[in-house]
């Protein structure tokens, strides 16, 4: 059983170093979006940047999730 | 910010979405595997920090889920608008997400039939900076020799270089050629000629017989 909760744990942790990645990327490609879409009305446009701001700003709280669960089961290993 | 730099920033734009859309996704399926596997060995277990934990990552994975959904229409917006900015240009996301074997190979045909503007740009660029090069390579010859270089420039490559072939050189200056004398202006010549001859002729002459002539009197 401990071996599976650390394995699971371990997963987490590999999916939060993506997260890491994947914020970098999007930290990276919004100052761009924004320069690049300057003065445009197009409704595309309007909607690149709204999703792109949905996701970016979803991310942090997805590591919250992720990082509060891995303290739950790391704290019942200890109860073990 | 001509169109070319601003698809070429969208370009890099919906390569950082799409590598953050991969990585959300790859986390989506870490957070799908760690549950199952918590699943597997505490499935029946009713401790609260279990339960708790078990909520929390399964919440991580509904928002990862929104995050790909929202990075994957965001993606297909940016290639909608792409499109309208310069037709070719945007390439939809599905697409390069998963392509089949079928739209491989399409995409491989269409490819080669269809140069996109971004493509053409670049190449363009590339074109007026050989040229700006091999313009200042002339003009530095021009400065140290005086000479141009005998090579007459041509720029671009392929189909365009008869296009863009271009002349800059100073024109060279030259004289125009005598026109060949004809028979009167010959003739005007020996003339000229003889009668110089008879007048040099009778001055010696004069000069033998008054040898005082011409000179101041003493």
């Amino acid at each position: 059983m401990r071996e599976g909760i650390r394995a699971a744990l371990e997963s987490a942790r590999s999916a939060l170093g993506m997260l890491e990645g994947a914020k970098s990327e999007l930290e990276d490609a919004r100052p761009v979006l924004m320069e690049s879409l300057t003065g445009t009305t197009h409704p595309k446009a309007a909607s690149v940047e709204v999703d792109l701001g949905q996701a970016a700003e979803a991310g942090p709280e997805v590591v919250r999730l992720i990082r509060d669960g891995m303290a739950k089961f790391e704290d019942y290993l200890g109860t073990l | 910010m001509n169109v070319g730099d601003i698809i070429a920033k969208l370009i890099a734009v919906r390569g950082s979405m799409q590598t953050a859309l991969g990585l959300h996704g790859n986390a989506g399926d870490e957070m799908t595997d760690a549950v199952g596997k918590i699943e597997g060995v505490l499935s029946g277990s009713e401790h609260e920090l279990v339960a708790e934990g078990l909520d929390l990552w399964r919440r991580a994975e509904t928002e990862l889920s929104f995050i790909v959904q929202k990075l994957a229409a965001g993606d297909d917006s940016l290639a909608d608008y792409m499109e309208v900015l310069s037709p070719g240009a945007g390439t939809r996301s599905a697409a390069i997400a998963k392509p089949t074997g079928e739209e491989l190979l399409k995409r491989s045909k269409e490819s080669t039939e269809r140069k996109s503007l971004f493509s053409m740009l670049a190449s363009r660029g590339d074109e007026v900076e050989d040229a700006t090069k091999t313009l200042g390579k002339d003009a530095i010859q021009l400065a140290n020799t005086g000479k141009p270089d005998e090579r007459p420039p041509t720029f671009g490559s392929g189909e365009t270089t008869a296009l863009v072939e271009v002349t800059h050189r100073h024109p060279i200056m030259k004289a125009p050629d005598p026109p060949a004398p004809d028979a009167g202006q010959m003739l005007n010549l020996v003339l000229m000629g003889t009668a110089v001859s008879v007048k040099l002729t009778g001055m010696v002459k004069n000069a033998w017989k008054n040898p005082d002539r011409g000179r101041r009197d003493e």
